[in-house]
């Protein structure tokens, strides 16, 4: 094997729209090369030429460099690729590569001086995701050569990747440490605290005016320093430059304890708050997530009331005080739409996932919904822990329909049609010591979705989407299904085309459970983590749906980024009868339902590794 | 008491009603299983009578259900595998069944036969014959029909003394090839070491039932003992009546001959094989052959998985095409 090898992307135009695939490569193992093109295929979609990405998985690094300008995405004409280990293909390995001449010079220069005291102050913060508007590929170049060559003198050890001209979000829960993107779509980075930006414009105009002495004051100081913490006091006692007009010649920085802590999130791991969080009911932008005011629900009031925090509390006190608050969206209410909130959790933890449940009515997605909540916590045998992002509304989801149906063997209703979008049930996963994602839950109404006039706002941004079918509805279903026609329609239009990816669930399975092959698979057991054992089982509920002629229902399987196949039974058998007060009269027995949602996770990047890097495609 | 029992038959049709009357005594017919006869009015005097198989009642009732539906299974699917041939007399016959109530059962036909741990000592030349012939055989339609037994023992298959015949009873164990195996309890004597509860592990395939099923061949042969080394099969002549290859089966399962492999190679008498359609499971491997084709569209260059197939065709055997080696 290679230490280091090459290979090259380019975008052609398949049947359903243009594919990205693989020209040439020194891979001679064709499994590996096939597991780079799909570990990849999300960066070589948000790429954008000129540009390049330094990407450092762990185990393994990949560098890229986006060339010839492209009028439709994907933003390039030609992606070559260096992939390797970390040990020999490195962050400043890949910026020499990049070949820029001058990049010190320019790294030091007034040019870069911002954005490289921003990028500085949020990764000195602790900060593992940072994003930066984009307008110069070279620029952010020189910004990341200064960056790591500070952090580096400093002692920082995390590594670094970044992608210096991006047109889209991508889905970086495999980057285990720090991500610098550069965004066309970003006007404006999030404001780092003040105090850290006093001190990384303190050490950037260091830079800028010698490397070496920079390099020699930190020496005096016992830099570089391995711990965080020590590293950061070290930093702060430097003795102030004599020059005038320099950042730290206003004196002393302090920095701030409290800026950025989660509500509750105290002594949890370090979260890296996203620069900009979209709202997922009216899709507005709040780019300042840390410093919204919380809201409390007042019960007696029937309304959210402020929470006025003292300005005086110690990080414990300040997350006891916002345990379980709510932000309120500034982006709908800039828009004067109505005030909707969010848990104050929700922007903390990196982009949020968000999966929704899709299919006509009375296909069982609010029973799915329920039936896959009340058996999350089984992921913890896929190694994932998972904890409820906002306990009141969990609550309220356990007591009106995770009770009813499981306990109280009741048929719950169906999602009412309704105009607005809201969270479902939402939880703060973590695979193993990882990074925690939040994974957010809609369920909206079938009849909502079948309506051509009415696009749900969170589809316009959802990650991930359960198509969920009624085994009744296959023989009718030759035509199609007009929720699924009215999603795709949304998906094929979205800014960020393919990006989602889809569960096709043959729902109620139970009723055909005497049927091969849905026997085999709704006996299957919770199953393992096995890749071939979820593509067999999409293979094989493919071909039931193709034994039928209800090929339209398989459509999310080509439009989507990755998708896979599932049965699955939320109840276990059939109601009692056909009125909706009627119940389940065997009792209620979930069936297969976690599979569907461990693919899912899988497909967005919550569950990550090479068997989950498989799973959809 | 008279009744009502509404139920689809196995032959088709949809559910239908029918006057019944039932014993008020149960008895035990799987696990999580109970029975009673039933007379089913078809206008002869003492009715058609038959064995209503339900669940249990009280905390394992849903076990029960469970069970019942591998029943039905297994019955719908020997049916279907039987085709016009008529249903397999080594199996105990589903009439008809119940599967969506709150309260459903399935419907057996008697059997007449007694449990081989009763029997096995009077299974002598002829009827010994007898019994190895049908045993396989059944064996066979059960890998035409794609479904494991899983709990072949002296109690679950009877001997039919009457008409010369094996029967397997209590399918409430069973399961569709291909799924993953469930743990087992029961004897170390009838459970293979792949379905018990500290080593389950693998797919149920068609040599799942053949390591219970050789021991059944040695219980008979020796008049009721359990095989306790490999070398009584030498000694009781068994290893040369299937050309060594019984041995074989005491391996991992996927190196076990199948049922067939041991009528043709071991006995070397094919002429005793049932008539099986060929095509029982050519539609799925068609099927994704189809999705493989959808999936080189939507990702194309990904290899396909190297086991991907192994679930449903089987891989070949080592030594196979050599007789004397346990092959074909």
């Amino acid at each position: 094997m290679n230490t280091v090898d090459r290979i090259t992307y380019r975008p052609r135009a398949g049947a359903s729209g243009t594919v990205i695939v693989q020209t040439e490569t020194s891979i001679p193992d064709l499994p590996r090369a096939g597991r780079w093109r799909h570990r990849l295929e999300p960066w070589l979609w948000a790429g954008r030429s000129p540009g390049a990405a330094y990407l450092d998985f762990g185990q393994e690094a990949a560098f890229i460099r986006f060339l010839g300008a492209a009028s439709k995405p994907p933003a390039w004409l030609s992606a070559g690729v260096l992939v390797g280990q970390p040990a020999e293909l490195n962050s400043t390995a890949a910026l020499e590569l990049a070949g820029q001449d001058g990049i010190e010079a320019r790294a030091r220069s007034a040019e870069a001086g911002p954005a490289l005291i921003t990028v500085l102050a949020h990764a000195l913060h602790g900060a593992r995701r940072v994003v930066m508007p984009g307008p110069d590929p070279a620029l952010a170049e020189a910004v990341m050569w200064g960056f790591i060559t500070i952090m580096r003198m400093i002692g920082g050890s995390s590594r670094v990747s970044f992608i210096t001209s991006a047109s889209l979000n991508t889905p970086d829960a495999d980057i285990p440490e720090i991500l610098v993107s550069f965004r066309a779509d970003v006007s404006a980075p999030l404001p780092p605290d003040p105090g850290f930006a006093a001190l990384a414009a303190d050490l950037a105009d260091r830079f800028a005016d010698d490397p070496g002495r920079l390099r020699q004051v930190l020496e005096e100081h016992g830099l570089p320093a391995s711990d965080d913490s020590s590293r950061i006091s070290r930093l702060l006692a430097l003795p102030p430059r004599g020059r005038p007009g320099s950042a730290s010649g206003k004196g002393t920085a302090t920095v701030t304890t409290s800026y950025g802590v989660p509500a509750g999130g105290v002594g949890s791991a370090a979260p890296s708050a996203p620069s900009v969080v979209m709202c997922p009911v009216c899709l507005g932008n709040i780019t300042d997530w840390g410093a919204l005011d919380y809201w409390r629900w007042d019960a007696a009031d029937g309304d959210y009331v402020r929470i006025d925090i003292p300005t005086d509390l110690n990080p414990v006190q300040r997350a006891r005080f916002t345990h379980g608050a709510y932000i309120r969206c500034p982006a709908g209410t800039e828009m004067a739409t109505a005030a909707h909130y969010l848990p104050a959790r929700y922007g903390k933890f990196g982009d949020p996932v968000l999966l929704g449940f899709v299919g006509l009515t009375q296909s069982g997605k609010t029973h799915l919904l329920a039936s896959m909540v009340s058996q999350i916590s089984g992921l913890s045998a896929y190694g994932m822990n998972v904890t409820e992002l906002d306990r009141a509304a969990h609550h309220n989801f356990l007591e009106k329909s995770v009770k009813p149906l499981i306990a109280g063997n009741q048929v719950l209703p169906g999602t009412p049609d309704d105009a607005s979008t809201t969270l479902t049930d939402a939880f703060i996963v973590r695979q193993g010591s990882g990074l925690e994602r939040v994974v957010a839950l809609f369920d909206v109404s079938g009849g909502d979705l079948a309506r051509r006039d009415s696009t749900k706002e969170f589809l316009w941004i959802a990650d991930g989407l359960f198509f969920v079918i009624d085994p009744d509805h296959i023989a009718a279903s030759k035509v199609g299904d007009d929720t699924f026609s009215n999603v795709l329609d949304v998906m094929s239009q979205r800014p960020m085309a393919g990006s989602a990816a889809a569960a096709i669930v043959l729902n109620k399975a139970d009723k055909v459970r005497f049927e091969e092959p849905i026997s085999r698979w709704l006996r299957a057991g919770n199953g393992t983590l096995d890749p071939t054992e979820f593509l067999r089982e999409s293979a094989d509920v493919y071909s039931y749906l193709e034994e039928y002629q209800a090929m339209e229902l398989t459509r999310p399987y080509q439009e989507c980024r990755k998708a896979t196949f599932h049965v699955a039974s939320p109840t276990g058998g059939a109601q009692e009868g056909s009125d909706k007060a009627s119940k389940y009269p065997r009792g209620v027995t979930p069936l297969r339902v976690l599979r569907p949602l461990v693919a899912m996770l899988a497909m967005t990047g919550v569950l990550t590794g090479s068997q989950a890097d498989q799973i959809g495609v | 008491m008279a009744d009502v029992l509404r139920f689809r038959r196995v032959d088709g049709g949809d559910h239908d009603e029918f006057p019944a009357r039932m014993d008020d005594v149960e008895f035990p017919v799987g696990e999580f299983l109970m029975g009673r006869t039933v007379r089913l009015d078809d206008g002869t005097q003492d009715g058609l009578q038959l064995i209503q198989h339900r669940p249990v009642s009280g905390d394992r009732r849903q076990q029960g259900y469970l069970r019942l539906d591998n029943e039905i299974l297994a019955g719908r699917r020997l049916h279907e595998v039987a085709g016009g041939a008529g249903y397999p007399t080594e199996v105990v016959r589903l009439y008809g069944d119940e599967s969506t109530s709150a309260d459903p059962f399935a419907l057996f036909e008697p059997d007449p036969g007694d449990p081989l741990r009763d029997v096995a000592e009077y299974l002598l030349n002829d009827a010994f014959d007898q019994f190895l012939v049908g045993l396989l055989t059944g064996l066979s339609w059960l890998a035409g029909a794609g479904i494991a037994h899983r709990t072949l023992s002296p109690d679950t298959v009877h001997w039919d003394s009457d008409n010369g015949k094996v029967r397997f009873t209590d399918f409430s164990r069973s399961a569709p090839f291909g799924g993953a195996r469930t743990p087992i309890a029961g004897s170390w004597s009838w459970v293979a070491r792949e379905s018990r509860p500290e080593t389950c592990y693998g797919l149920v395939g068609p040599t799942d039932d053949i390591w219970a099923a050789a021991r059944l061949i040695y219980f008979v042969r020796s008049r009721g003992k359990d095989l306790g080394d490999l070398g009584k099969l030498a000694e009781s002549g068994l290893s040369q009546m299937f050309n060594g290859l019984l041995e074989k089966v005491f391996t991992a399962p996927e190196e076990r001959p199948t049922a067939r492999d041991l009528v043709e190679y071991g006995l070397r008498r094919p002429h005793i094989l049932p008539s099986l359609p060929d095509d029982r499971g050519k539609w799925l491997i068609e099927g994704r052959a189809s999705f493989l084709k959808a999936r080189e569209r939507a990702h194309p260059g990904v290899p396909v998985p190297p086991h991907f197939w192994d679930d449903v065709i089987r891989p070949p055997q080592p030594g196979e095409g050599d007789p004397q080696g346990g092959g074909r």
